[in-house]
């Protein structure tokens, strides 16, 4: 079984809501794994660049500390960013975006499903690299617990609010820059509450308030971005 | 019958033949308020104890950085209208919306970066209002560089209109998150009095608002009527209105 | 109201405050006639391409003719 005849119509009485958003994810992740190379590059950015920082700033462990919990989040994000203009482009440039588009389950759901792969395959590594960095970057030990959550939190609206960019560029051929113009200042909060919250561990205080803003934005996020990545998407689409 | 304005307000010939007696009165007006209170706060304000005459900047910095904000949403509503009504003329206003926005949140920089060397000794401060500034600015150039990089006009002002109303949801977040973040990293040297303004000051600012709103409002116009000229070229009656004068 | 400087060279230097002052209000002058000006000489532009077409156009209508003609 083709894993494009899992979009074929199940009849206008089945949502089959569950069914449809399982279906977009297996067969993103399935083409995710197949290209593993391409899931490293933004590890192998995220690594690069913390290691120029020691090289172009001062490899003291004090200075490092000092800057440990705000270029790790702006690094994080520069890697999303990175890694954001494929995430609709081969499905653009193969047809199956408009398949998808055109399928009787709410768009929605297909585009959550693939905002998650998005998530699952740059977001949760970057996570899980980030204290590798972290030991690089001399960061103190209260940060770490706090660096993964508000990665893990963090990165899901990164993606989220990235995939609008994605969505509205797809159809250009040079999109790759205009994209980080448009959706990096949409991060701005985001970097400030996730940065905020490892500094506010390291120096002792309490960091459930930033988490929990974190958190709020990507309820948040949850709810309005892929309404507004299935608009450009469409818009991407239709001509 | 209610309606009818509305669906007039699609046609851009109806909109061009309509505006066109306003547009020298909306100028003169605007530049009118604009010229005199500026001349009222250079030589004649009573000078701020505190600031010196540094502080004959807010009648400018005040004003672009209101109309800057208010001119994101105008061009978010038009771009909303534009995708729900499918309604010609409001794309056009939400495209040219974002170069004068744009040109006047620079204009709000520049004051308050330049009030900043007087008041604080240096241009550049990370104060929560300018870093908003600036996100807003950056936001503003994101919305144009997105029109030009559409060959098709239909798709140039649907992507933008999504992503001004994306901005729109974004900015009161934006706003708020930069203002706790400056309040956590606030340096005590230099924290802003917001001590109250006597009413002598108050009102020509007042003024300068309102002046700035009106002339943002010309500018809009005049700029969305440039716009119907350009996409309406193949009609009859703008190759008429065009030829006349010419 | 009443004028707040003792002469106009204390006018122009503002207690040492003048060159903030002026080069904002200078920036604003720019600015404001950047507005003013876009729109007015993007129809011009507009005018003049549409004059450029409608030569052309007649051009073409007066060879065809002249085609007919002979």
């Amino acid at each position: 079984m083709s894993s494009n005849s899992r979009y074929s119509n199940p009849g206008p009485s089945s949502p089959r809501v569950a069914k449809a958003f399982w279906a977009t994810l297996k067969r993103d992740l399935k083409i995710a794994i197949r290209h593993r190379g391409e899931l490293a590059n933004p590890l192998i950015f995220f690594l690069l660049v913390i290691t120029m920082v020691p090289l172009g700033v001062s490899p003291s462990p004090k200075t490092l500390a000092l800057l440990a919990p705000g270029m790790l989040w702006v690094v994080a994000l520069l890697a999303t960013l990175l890694s954001l203009d494929a995430l609709f482009r081969s499905d653009f440039d193969d047809g199956t975006l408009e398949q998808l588009l055109l399928s009787p389950q709410s768009s929605y759901i297909n585009v959550m499903a693939k905002v998650f792969v998005h998530w699952l395959t740059t977001g949760v590594p970057l996570t899980l690299v980030a204290p590798l960095l972290g030991v690089m970057m001399s960061l103190p030990e209260a940060g770490y617990i706090p660096l993964l959550l508000s990665l893990l939190l963090g990165t899901g609206s990164l993606s989220l609010i990235g995939a609008i960019g994605a969505a509205l560029t797809v159809s250009l051929r040079k999109g790759g820059l205009l994209l980080s113009l448009i959706v990096m200042p949409l991060y701005v909060p985001v970097l400030i509450f996730g940065a905020s919250g490892v500094r506010a561990a390291i120096e002792g205080f309490a960091y459930n308030t930033q988490l929990a803003v974190l958190g709020s934005f990507l309820a948040l996020a949850i709810i309005a971005a892929p309404l507004a990545i299935a608009g450009a998407l469409k818009m991407s689409v239709n001509n | 019958m209610a309606w009818q304005w509305f669906h007039r307000l699609g046609s851009p010939k109806w909109f061009y033949e309509k505006t066109t007696a306003w547009m020298p009165w909306l100028l003169s007006i605007s530049l009118l308020i604009i010229i005199s209170v500026s001349i009222w706060a250079l030589g004649f304000a009573p000078m701020d104890a505190k600031q010196g005459n540094s502080y004959r900047i807010m009648y400018l910095h005040v004003p672009t950085s209101i109309v800057a904000m208010a001119a994101y949403y105008v061009m978010a509503i038009a771009g909303g209208i534009g995708i729900i009504w499918k309604m010609k003329l409001s794309n056009m206003v939400m495209k040219v919306a974002a170069p004068i926005g744009a040109v006047l949140t620079a204009l709000a920089l520049f004051t308050g970066a330049v009030w900043g060397k007087p008041t604080w000794g240096t241009y550049w401060v990370w104060d929560a209002r300018i870093t908003s500034v600036l996100i807003l600015l950056f936001l503003y150039l994101g919305v144009i560089a997105l029109q030009e990089a559409f060959s098709d006009q239909e798709m140039a002002d649907k992507a933008s209109a999504i992503l001004s109303l994306v901005g729109t949801v974004n900015i009161p977040i934006i706003y708020k998150s930069v203002d706790w973040w400056f309040t956590l990293h606030q340096p005590a040297s230099i924290k802003m009095t917001s001590s109250s303004i006597a009413s002598e000051m108050l009102y020509p600012l007042l003024a300068m608002i309102i002046g700035f709103y009106l002339f943002f409002t010309w500018a809009l116009l005049s700029a969305t009527r440039s716009e119907i000229l350009q996409r309406e070229i193949k009609t009859k009656w703008v190759k008429q209105a065009l030829l006349q004068k010419a | 109201m009443q004028f707040r400087f003792d002469s106009f060279a204390e006018f122009l230097s503002m207690a040492g405050h003048g060159p903030y002052v002026w080069a904002c209000y200078f920036a604003a002058v720019l600015a404001l006639g950047y507005i003013i000006l876009a729109p007015i000489s993007r129809r011009k532009s507009i005018q003049t391409q549409l004059l450029r077409q409608e030569k052309i156009a007649e051009q073409q209508l007066a060879m065809q003719n002249n085609d007919r003609n002979a």
